[in-house]
């Protein structure tokens, strides 16, 4: 997981170098970095065997209003 | 914002492709198994539900010309709320394009390459999938235009071939199902593949002409009738009880087409046409995804949404433990999850406009 964690965090970096340097909107980043950041956090989950799951999620809160 | 433009007949195309394209390989089998060799009426009654609440979807996307499901969210409802909603709507998209992104996987490991680890069909198909994202709906809708031709030339061709296999004695039995049990049973068909359209009130703004309605309504019909043929040539070539037991029954019938030493091993061609039909699947889900994001957060340039979201997709296609888990939340939970963003949400939005509407009228009529 070390060398994923690494290899996310060397992509990011160079991915927000990109888009400072092309004058990027900081909205448009923040957008990007919020979305890579929650699928990172999924990843992870996936690799500490707790992976999230939205289906369970789902049924979860189907079953609790009832449908 | 782009400015991109669809013909009625690549609409047509795009919405065919999106209800039938996965739909014929993965829902006969389930179908077959609750209504035995009464399966090929489920897809008719589902496809009118279908077609019902695509009245109503068009109805809204008339009242709010130009402007897609996310647009109609923040104008209806207002920013906290409508932004909501609209969030909820591009994590539906997200979520219905890691599903078809493993269905993709589940197909692969299972019936192809065995040995591959499921992310590697996952990134690859979604890297493949994300550029003709970047590239726009035109894009997108011109490829499909080419490949529908191809995958309903290869489908017939082999549909033809399947047919020497025939037999009536398999129907035997008909016309005895216990109609509402079996609507209950096969509630999951109303969700996929029917329900899953109002991904398309992201898409009719793109459409120029006033024939969208005509294009999206003949696309429910062809697909409801084709996806009821596909489960009645299932049941006539593989009969009730082997259709029942495979998770992709119309893989099997191509698998044992065999004439002389020539046609063998079809069953290669028919994983790409699987393959073809996911690409623009996923293709829609994912561009709808992106475009949403976008006109949520006014942003203009959709590259690193694109970039973002594979990751983000990837990761939640992994969410499955295998292709059963996956069944059953369709069998249990697609149908009241679906209708919550194909009817609920968008009779919600309806009335809101209305009463609008109403008191716009009434606050301008004394003034006048």
């Amino acid at each position: 997981m070390i060398w994923f964690i690494l290899f996310m965090a060397v992509a990011i970096g160079l991915c927000l170098r990109v888009m400072i340097r092309v004058r990027t909107q900081t909205k448009e980043i923040l957008v990007f970095l919020a979305f890579v950041l929650l699928g990172l956090a999924d990843w992870i989950t996936i690799f500490t065997d707790h992976k999230f799951k939205p289906t369970h999620l789902i049924s979860m809160l189907l079953d609790f209003v009832g449908l | 914002m782009e400015k991109s433009k669809l013909t009625v007949w690549q609409f047509f195309v795009l919405t065919l492709s999106f209800l039938i394209g996965t739909s014929f390989f993965f829902t006969p089998g389930g179908l077959i198994a609750a209504a035995k060799q009464d399966a090929w009426i489920v897809p008719l009654w589902a496809g009118t539900a279908g077609i019902l609440a695509a009245l109503v979807w068009l109805h809204l996307s008339k009242l709010h010309a130009g402007l897609s499901i996310v647009q109609i969210c923040i104008k209806v409802a207002g920013r906290p709320i409508g932004g909501f909603f609209a969030l909820l709507y591009i994590f539906y998209f997200i979520q219905l394009a890691a599903f078809i992104t493993r269905n993709l996987g589940d197909f692969m490991k299972q019936a192809l390459m065995p040995l591959t680890p499921l992310t590697v069909f996952h990134v690859m198909f979604l890297f493949v999938t994300g550029y003709a994202v970047f590239k726009g709906i035109e894009t997108i809708a011109r490829s499909s235009e080419l490949l529908f031709l191809i995958m309903a030339a290869t489908f017939i061709f082999v549909l033809c071939l399947a047919l020497l296999e025939w037999d009536w004695g398999r129907f035997q039995g008909i016309f005895r199902m216990d109609v509402w049990k079996t609507m209950k049973e096969t509630s999951s068909i109303f969700g996929f593949p029917f329900m899953e359209g109002v991904i398309f009130l992201m898409l009719f703004p793109f459409v120029q002409s006033k024939k969208v309605k005509s294009s999206f309504i003949l696309a429910y019909a062809v697909a409801t009738i084709l996806l009821s043929f596909s489960t009645f040539i299932t049941i006539g070539v593989l009969g009730v009880t082997r259709a029942s037991h495979d998770t992709y029954p119309f893989f099997v019938i191509v698998q044992e087409i065999h004439i002389g030493t020539f046609f063998e091993h079809l069953e290669s061609t028919m994983a790409l046409i699987l393959l073809v039909a996911i690409f623009i699947k996923l293709s829609i889900a994912y561009y709808c995804s992106v475009l949403g994001i976008c006109q949520l957060f006014k942003i203009k340039n959709r590259f690193w949404i694109t970039i973002a979201l594979i990751l983000l997709i990837s990761g939640l296609a992994m969410g499955y433990d295998n292709v059963v888990e996956n069944i059953e939340f369709s069998k249990k939970y697609d149908f009241a999850y679906t209708i919550l963003y194909s009817m609920v949400l968008p009779c919600l939005l309806l009335l809101v406009t209305w009463i609008r509407r109403i008191r716009n009228k009434r606050t301008e009529e004394p003034a006048s």
